[in-house]
């Protein structure tokens, strides 16, 4: 009982925490270029705009208009209910397969490219376009990335992935670095993570998240069309995706997961710390680059592909 | 004084049909042509209709003239730039253009407008456009491009964030375009029209405002045009405080136009420094003129009151570009030396030169393609070919990249005239001589007020160099010094074409990049 107690308060904390580090990447990003920027919970105050606005749907669309939002959504919360941020029974645990996390977020690139296709707007084609090219190619990474940790950990479930990283972590550090103990696979797969997750998430260098330009947009011009509940939904969907990812990044950087209602609150601070540092990382990277050529994306996500490779032969290895 | 100095151009009068030769002759000469120009002479008892087409030909304006009738041969296959003149004079006249190879209606959509309206005829009684109603008189007919997996993307004319009304027709195949089409003339003001039956004075208050960011360099054309008709030779002083407003306002444009190439390839953190500066300098603006924009910052013969630079003032200006200098020389520095950036804005939207030649493009456009094209240079106006020596300057690659070094180039062009101009101010006239400045300005306005009209009227034409290019006006009077007949040419609408062959080759996602690598004006080239 404690256990879905606990995983309940871990799966509402990142709910509700995820416009905000949304809107602090955000306002970092404003800060650093000397903007005023928003408030920090600005995106909550969109999205509670946006539930009580009136929903413009084409007469050109079909059901999948209405209901893809909701599938949207809700893949992304069972993604974030198997997530061991900072407790290591989550909400979702016996769900924690590996291969269930790489393709429910499959499963939401569909349902968005197809509500973006239905929309009947020359946008969204264009939209869903460039999201398949770009999730053609970063899928095979991300599988790699977890089938790397499984082989590993010798593991298939994530919770256990992260419980035997952080196990190991603390009996090296205790004991010294031997063994079999890597630093060098988790670090490769964080960087090729940072790399998904920029290109996953619509951020720059691979789109643009504050361009009103259509023609130039990735993600945005798969949600062009949406409005109103519908429209919040999906951002919210894209808030949850970004903390997903950060919060796969922070597993990987320093896992620590709380074991019981005791370990808790050092376990919160911590991921909650992990979690603005990474937001900070991003805001960073993001200020100094500019957006590159949508044609050059290719090149930055064979290098995550060719790391998550070597990671994997490594793992193979048993270094 | 000569005629031809008097008027700014040396006229032929030629017959219709020997346009296409004579055209011929001066193109092959090395000339270009800078715009054309319809008459309705129904009040003036000559023959109703009457066209002039305007050359630049060895640093001097040739005017060919002739009498159309009812239609006069397209010059479409020879000169590829008049083929947007001569849809427009179909449109505002009723004068057939023959063998024109794309003749719909360029300003008067279909959609709305009867085939017989031609707004700028003398007996045009005005008609209310009823519309909209679609496929009212007809349908406007794009081109296609047919074939596998081709399809069609609309962009506009109701754009998101602030962007005025174009329509933009891509066709495309995946991500690379086949063929793009613009329709724009989405807000037709009628500024030609409204002008006609105005004095000078009056108008000037009307093209001021024709483009809002290229207000002052308009201004400077359409007064140049005006003191030829009045036959007033402005002093020393007004010329001086001219020419700093102009480089002024052509310094905020292309600061401005640098930062938008940075924002959007996404870099904001530059776009933002220089967008800083631009603020810096419209802040100036507003103090030095009480405008930040430098509108109604001249009048016919002078400068007005608000708007007058004494020494301190010019202090301050030349104060501030020291600090506009360095930020645009960090600008530069990243522009050339960081990868990421070179990468994004090489080789992207590339006008070939013949494309430029062709499409009598002008301004950072044309010189980015190795034109050397700059009105200051090539028909001297104010203080330049006197005091001040422009070297003509020109890149050869023609795309986003050189587009961004020529602008960076004009406006450190721009900062090192204005500091020599405010250096040599105070020195080149005292305050104590402000009164007597004065003097002789009212004593130009009361020549004005006198009359000093020939009968049959006067005409002229003006010339300035935006920050886009070359600006140009064509104005002519009755016998009472109203304005008869007021032609504006902007330096966009020469250069609006030259993107739809621009952007062959490049993916959509690069288009609104090389759209602001030329950012030209709506509003300019819709009047």
């Amino acid at each position: 009982m404690a256990e879905i107690g606990l995983g309940l308060f871990q799966f509402f904390l990142i709910l509700g925490l995820a416009p905000f580090f949304a809107g602090i990447i955000h306002k970092l990003k404003q800060n650093f270029r000397g903007q005023k920027g928003i408030k920090i919970t600005q995106f909550y105050t969109n999205f509670f705009k946006l539930l009580k606005k009136e929903a413009v749907i084409s007469s050109e669309s079909s059901y999948i208009s209405k209901i893809a939002p909701y599938i949207i959504l809700s893949v992304n919360l069972l993604v974030l209910g198997i997530l061991p941020a900072f407790y290591r029974y989550p909400l979702f645990a016996p769900l924690s397969d590996i291969i269930v996390i790489v393709y429910a977020l499959s499963a939401a690139t569909f349902f968005i490219t197809l509500y973006s296709l239905d929309q009947g707007s020359p946008f969204g084609g264009l939209g869903g376009e460039r999201e398949w090219f770009l999730t053609m190619l970063s899928e095979p990474s991300l599988i790699f990335i977890f089938v790397a940790l499984a082989i590993y950990s010798k593991k298939g479930m994530i919770t256990e992935i992260f419980y035997y990283i952080q196990k190991n972590a603390a009996v090296a550090v205790s004991n010294g670095f031997h063994g079999h103990f890597s630093i060098a696979i988790p670090f490769m797969l964080l960087i090729s993570l940072f790399i998904l997750g920029l290109s996953e998430n619509a951020r720059i260098p691979i789109d643009n998240p504050e361009t009103h330009l259509e023609l130039t947009m990735i993600h945005e011009a798969n949600i062009l069309e949406a409005s109103g509940k519908y429209l919040g939904m999906l951002e919210y969907s894209a808030y949850i995706k970004l903390s997903i990812f950060l919060t796969f990044m922070s597993l990987i950087l320093f896992p620590y997961m709380a074991g019981n209602a005791a370990e808790l609150p050092f376990a919160v601070l911590l991921y909650l710390f992990k979690m603005l540092m990474l937001c900070f990382i991003i805001a960073i990277f993001e200020v100094l680059n500019p957006k590159m050529r949508l044609f050059r994306a290719p090149n930055m996500l064979s290098v995550a592909f060719i790391i998550s490779l070597i990671a994997m032969i490594l793992s193979v290895r048993g270094v | 004084m000569d005629e031809s100095a008097e008027k700014g151009f040396e006229e032929e009068i030629i017959g219709k049909n020997e346009l296409r030769d004579k055209t011929n002759g001066i193109i092959y000469g090395g000339g270009y042509l800078l715009g054309v120009v319809a008459l309705d002479n129904l009040l003036m008892s000559k023959d109703r209709f009457e066209i002039k087409y305007f050359f630049v030909s060895g640093r001097r304006i040739k005017s060919l003239a002739f009498l159309p009738g009812d239609s006069f041969p397209s010059l479409s296959d020879i000169c590829p730039s008049a083929k947007l003149y001569e849809r427009e004079i179909a449109d505002m006249f009723g004068i057939m253009p023959l063998n024109h190879p794309d003749l719909k209606p360029l300003m008067l959509f279909p959609e709305n407008w009867d085939a017989a309206v031609h707004p700028l005829r003398k007996d045009y009684g005005g008609v209310k456009c009823i519309g909209p109603d679609f496929k009212r008189y007809g349908e406007y007919k794009y081109k296609k491009v047919y074939g596998d997996g081709i399809f069609e993307v609309p962009v506009g004319p109701i754009h998101a964030g602030i962007i005025e009304s174009g329509h933009f027709r891509f066709s495309l195949r995946g991500e690379p375009i086949l063929q793009l089409e613009i329709r724009h003339f989405w807000k037709h003001r009628g500024v030609e029209k409204l002008c006609e039956g105005k004095s000078l004075s009056e108008a000037l208050k009307i093209v001021s405002r024709i483009s809002g960011d290229n207000s002052v360099n308009i201004t400077l054309a359409y007064l140049t045009a005006a003191e030829r008709i009045l036959g007033i030779n402005v002093p020393q002083k007004v010329k001086h405080i001219r020419v700093i407003f102009a480089e002024l306002e052509r310094l905020w444009n292309n600061v401005r136009d640098i930062g938008f190439i940075f924002m959007d390839i996404g870099f904001n953190l530059w776009a933002q420094n220089l967008f800083v500066v631009l603020e810096d300098i419209l802040r100036m603006n507003k103090s030095v003129t009480s405008h930040r924009y430098m509108f109604d910052i001249f009048r016919i013969g002078g400068i007005s009151d608000t708007a007058y630079i004494d020494g301190a003032k010019a202090g301050d200006i030349a104060g501030l570009l020291e600090k506009v200098k360095d930020e645009l020389k960090k600008a530069e520095k990243i522009v050339l030396n960081s990868p990421s950036v070179t990468d994004r804005i090489e080789l992207a939207g590339k006008i070939n030169k013949k494309t430029a030649q062709e499409l009598s493009l002008c301004g950072v456009c044309a010189r980015a393609s190795g034109l050397k094209r700059d009105t200051r240079i090539e028909i001297p106006y104010l203080l330049y070919g006197e005091n001040i020596k422009i070297e003509p300057a020109a890149f050869e690659e023609g795309d986003v990249f050189a587009r961004t070094r020529m602008r960076i180039k004009d406006a450190f062009e721009s900062i090192k005239i204005i500091t020599s101009l405010c250096r040599s101010l105070p020195g080149l006239l005292p305050e104590a001589e402000t009164a007597a400045d004065k003097e002789a300005a009212d004593a130009a306005s009361n020549t004005i007020a006198a009359g000093i009209f020939r009968a049959g009227g006067r005409e002229a034409i003006g010339n300035a160099e935006t920050s886009r290019g070359n600006a140009f006006f064509y104005i002519s009077t009755d016998g009472e010094g109203k304005i008869y007949r007021l032609k504006y040419i902007d330096p966009s609408f020469r250069n609006w074409p030259a993107i739809q062959y621009g952007i062959l080759g490049d993916i959509i996602a690069d288009f609104p990049l090389v759209n602001k690598s030329m950012n030209l004006s709506y509003a300019g080239n819709d009047l």
